[in-house]
């Protein structure tokens, strides 16, 4: 019985081919997506999850007004593992310099963390090579991920191999990572003892009870009751913080939390690609269900025929549920090829390396067959719908093919899925104008500065000789100082891309009350006229004003003296909550843009950052910009001549602004493919739909023909419906279009507005779109010969 | 008046061609009623096309009211058509999904009739055929009679010079076939010219002349007096 099934299922399908074309294709890319989606929310749902104790890692966070972040004084976690029994131990993760490590001729430098001998005890990252439990005891000892060791000793197991690390103490390689999952919150090529940091005296000056930048972990006994240690804390901040962090409140956040906490917009990704899938879901569901019933439409015959000849309702629906389920798991089939082949490849370049999807069974089974449920559960509906519908006629009328005796059955329902297919296509074409504008918006934005005319080279080199380095580098700048083509030039450690992370508080000399947590950064002379960074009023450091260092000059920004309650700020002192300097401002810039536009211009400090000297960027501003190719060159020369591990590079600071909005851009290419697959699927189910109507209505077309009617009326007259339709979807579609615009360009700090014009555009598109998918059958049943059509009957 | 010459049509399809029409000549005056009748197959319909304007023959040649239209496109046919040819068919062929007074109004609208005229002359026409009354309904709600004289109102409405009927009252009982004929009667002496394919000897009894086809060609006519 179910051969028989089968072979009329297939015949059916194949006479029907262009609608099962049209549904196999829209169904397979809908649900290629829709695996990719999912796939990347389930990914992103488990972030962490690996670990096998992840529900008794915690991070010790400082809460910070409403905030809380992942970080705190590096003393801490000796003091807790000492004065906490229910904490089983802990460690530190700490990212400080990544040394360069050699072996033979081979000289590499990767990310590297500092972490205590207990790290593997805590987190479950697996070993490829070496012993967990030894791994990391000794001081002298690495641990490399597979792809750095395989760089360094090819395809043999490394461990117990020496290393020479900075040119200057032997290491032993003591273990071999592998792969860490792409949704891990950690992610190091490098593991090295913590032990070595307090080597470092930059670390071990600053690595006391008041700054805070350590990372810490710590491993709960199962039975601990986190509450209860969490309300001791404030106890250990007062017995041992500085005196000026007595006002930190330490908190310990869950680990499955962290990502959230490091990544504020993490969730936003998730929720927003769960909707995008349910969305396509909906999209694709509708497709399937109007395309199969209104190719069924012409088989009333054909069920009332079986069920004269004997078939029962159940034959009937099982017969329609093989075909749909034929064409369901053709698609699925299809689509997890289209999915791996084509659309993971192309999400994973987008994602520009940040969580990797890749399917495999063994892992992704549980979301590759809640996608298939999902498909099968569509199929069914799809498969029942027409069936009932059919079986709802009367035999005896339906023998007789009198199926246009009831034209309005079921029209409401269709038009009803065409509407909310086309207002979800509209809304999604109106948010990819959207982020397509913020992002113009913020590339063009003025950020307060000139980007124009500047050349930025990377200085950090990683010189052989520092000393040596330094003194070529005055050479170079002097020279540089005299060519014609420069303006002006600075050498910073920071550019106003991208501004560290660097807090303290600050507070107006003798007004200790008036505390205000604030960026602040290495200022450099040269930066403001080099930027064109329009000042308040005051100067820019100067190496002419000896008085500069002396008097610790500090520049701030507008946002930083309103903050401090200031009309007018040269001249004023400062100082830090941790020491007794008193710094001076001697000159006040505008707000500008230091950070991607993502975020709002809060107050910022620079420092005086020392005299001029070779630093992590030399900034150039040229006169003539096609004059350039001359000045890299020389430049390449000179710093050619400087021992070092890295060769000289540079970028156009306009092209490097615009790279601080790749990941948003890669969102944007993504939404926009999406939107492309939503809007064909709805045009594919229009396309299928108008052949059916046209069919159906070839009798009124033939008598409107012989009545005199004119091609392109006819043609008018079977188009006009869908467009109304679409027109109805955009009336929809609109306002509420209009409302998640707003909504999603607030998520930006500094956003375009919703244009009147977005709407206007989607629109258009929509229609546009729809009218070219029901012409071409419109046309074709127009110009149909009307002798054919009234003999139709 | 109308005219044709050899008429000759050919259907072919893959495997065998069919010879529909083999040879017609045939004049119709102006003001005529002539039955077209034969067995099933003789190629009635097909000529009756022809005439309608709705398809072209093979070879031969039509002369219709003065213009050789043999070999026209259908586009210039579609404009001759209209508004000088009505037709009616055994079937009805009204639209569903309007109502009675739109299906009537329908030619008109395709002849770009002003609307207060339009109105006024759908009106006489659905008076006329007395299915006034049911101007507002749908096809369906209707009997095959009703349904019939709506057709026929259609047919008129336009005031075409020619009336093709095609088996008017195959699909009617007596009672309503005998009316709708002397409706054709009453249309016929006000001087539209009617041409009617008739399998009943009774409804050909209307007409002035009967033409009967065999194996697409004419083999008598019988002239009514």
């Amino acid at each position: 019985m179910f051969r028989n099934y089968l072979t009329i299922a297939l015949r059916t399908l194949w006479r029907n081919r262009l609608f099962t074309a049209i549904n196999v294709v829209g169904l397979s890319v809908g649900l290629a997506c829709v695996v990719v989606l999912v796939l990347f929310a389930q990914q992103a749902l488990t972030f962490d999850g690996f670990h096998a104790q992840i529900d008794r890692i915690y991070s010790v966070q400082t809460q910070s007004d409403d905030q809380a972040y992942n970080q705190t004084v590096y003393p801490i976690l000796d003091q807790m593992l000492r004065d906490y029994p229910e904490i089983e131990t802990g460690t530190h993760v700490q990212s400080w310099n990544n040394p360069w490590i050699q072996y033979g001729d081979k000289y590499i430098q990767k990310q590297t963390a500092y972490v205590d001998s207990t790290f593997f005890r805590i987190f479950s990252f697996p070993l490829k090579y070496g012993d967990p439990a030894t791994a990391l005891r000794q001081k002298r000892s690495v641990v490399l991920s597979d792809e750095t060791a395989q760089s360094l000793f090819g395809d043999v197991n490394p461990v117990g191999k020496a290393v020479t690390l900075d040119d200057s103490l032997s290491y032993t390689i003591t273990g071999v990572l592998d792969k860490i999952p792409s949704n891990s919150s950690q992610q190091f090529e490098v593991l090295m003892p913590a032990a070595n940091l307090m080597d470092f005296p930059g670390f071990s000056e600053n690595a006391d009870w008041y700054n805070g930048f350590a990372t810490v972990f710590v491993l709960l006994r199962p039975d601990a009751d986190k509450a209860r240690l969490e309300a001791k804390l404030p106890q250990l901040v007062k017995k041992h913080f500085a005196p000026e962090g007595q006002k930190r409140i330490i908190r310990l956040g869950a680990y499955k939390e962290f990502i959230h906490t490091e990544n504020p917009t993490f969730s936003n990704l998730i929720y927003g690609a769960v909707t995008i899938a349910a969305f396509l879901l909906i999209i694709i569901s509708i497709n399937l269900i109007n395309l199969n019933t209104a190719s069924a439409l012409p088989r009333a015959k054909e069920v009332a025929m079986r069920q004269v000849v004997g078939a029962t309702r159940q034959l009937v629906l099982r017969q329609f549920w093989v075909e749909s389920g034929l064409v369901v798991l053709a698609s699925l089939a299809l689509s997890v090829l289209f999915a791996i082949f084509f659309l993971i490849p192309r999400f994973n370049q987008l994602r520009d390396g940040r969580m990797q999807l890749e399917i495999a069974w063994a892992t992704d089974y549980p979301t590759i067959l809640t996608v298939a449920g999902i498909a099968i559960l569509v199929a069914l509906v799809a498969g029942t719908y027409p069936a009932l519908y059919l079986l709802g006629l009367k035999t005896t009328e339906a023998v007789k093919g009198k199926l246009a005796a009831s034209p309005g059955r079921g029209r409401l329902r269709q038009n009803a899925l065409i509407v909310l297919q086309f207002t979800l296509a509209v809304i999604f074409i109106l948010g990819t104008i959207g982020l397509r504008e913020q992002i113009q918006f913020m590339k063009q934005a003025d950020l307060g500065y000139d980007k124009d005319k500047v050349l930025m080279f990377k200085t950090d080199l990683a010189y052989r000789n520092e000393a040596a380095a330094r003194s070529q580098g005055q050479a170079i700048l002097a020279k540089l100082r005299q060519n014609p083509n420069v303006v002006s030039f600075t050498s910073s450690e920071v550019t106003p891309v991208d501004f560290w992370n660097n807090f303290n508080s600050y507070y107006p000399d003798g007004d200790e009350a008036r505390q205000v947590r604030i960026r602040h950064v290495a200022g450099a002379v040269g930066f403001t006229e080099t930027f064109k960074i329009p000042l308040l009023e005051g100067r820019n450091f100067s190496d002419k004003t000896p008085a500069d260092s002396v008097n610790h000059a500090v520049i701030l920004n507008e946002s930083a003296m309103k903050a401090f309650g200031w009309k007018t700020a040269v001249g004023k002192k400062l100082r830090q909550l941790n020491n007794n300097e008193v710094f001076t401002v001697v000159g006040v810039t505008k707000d500008y843009h230091y950070r991607n536009l993502k975020e709002r211009v809060e107050p910022m400090l620079q420092w005086y950052g020392g005299r001029e000297q070779l630093s992590s960027f030399l900034s150039v501003r040229l006169a003539d910009e096609d004059k350039a190719p001359a000045l890299i060159r020389e430049l390449e020369t000179q710093f050619g001549k400087i021992p070092a591990r890295r060769t000289l590079s540079y970028v156009y600071l306009a092209d490097e602004i615009g790279k601080a909005y790749q990941s948003i851009e890669s969102i944007w290419r993504m939404v926009s493919f999406v939107t492309i697959v939503a809007i064909l699927i709805a045009c594919a189910g229009i396309f299928g739909l108008i052949s059916l109507v046209a069919r159906q209505r070839t009798k009124e077309i033939g008598v409107r023909k012989v009545l005199g009617a004119s091609v392109v009326s006819i043609a008018a007259l079977l188009s006009s419906d869908f467009m109304k339709l679409v027109a109805l979807a955009i009336l929809i579609a609109s306002p509420l279009g209009w409302w998640l615009g707003v909504k999603l360009l607030s998520y930006f700090a500094y956003h375009t507005q919703v244009q009147w014009w977005y709407i206007a555009v989607a629109a258009l598109l929509a229609i546009g779109i729809a009218l070219g998918s029901v012409i071409f059958q419109a046309i074709r049943a127009a110009l149909m010969n009307p002798v054919k059509a009234i003999r139709t009957e | 008046m109308i005219q044709t010459i050899n008429l000759q049509k050919l259907f072919a399809t893959e495997e065998v061609e069919t010879t529909a029409l083999n040879g017609i000549s045939m004049d119709v005056k102006d003001g005529e009623f002539v039955a077209i009748m034969g067995p099933s197959g003789c190629g009635k319909s097909t000529l009756l096309n022809i005439l309608g304007l709705l398809d072209n023959p093979t070879d031969g040649e039509y002369n219709f009211y003065g213009t050789a239209v043999a070999r026209m496109t259908e586009r210039q046919r579609a404009q001759l058509r209209k508004g000088s040819i009505g037709f009616v068919f055994q079937s009805f062929n009204l639209i569903d999904e309007l109502t009675v007074y739109e299906n009537v109004e329908l030619p008109l609208l395709y002849l770009k009739t002003p609307a207060d005229e339009r109105k006024q002359r759908v009106e006489a026409a659905l008076e006329r055929m007395a299915i006034m009354h049911r101007r507002n309904h749908f096809p369906q709600q209707l009997s095959g009679g009703q349904q019939q004289r709506t057709a026929i109102a259609r047919a008129v409405v336009a005031k075409p010079k020619l009336i093709l009927a095609d088996e008017p009252t195959g699909n009617l009982d007596s009672k309503n076939g005998e009316e709708v004929m002397k409706l054709l009667g009453e249309l016929n002496d006000e001087g539209t010219t009617i041409i009617m394919v008739t399998h009943s000897p009774y409804d050909a009894g209307f007409a002035h002349r009967i033409v009967n086809l065999f194996d697409g060609k004419v083999v008598t006519e019988n002239f009514h007096v």
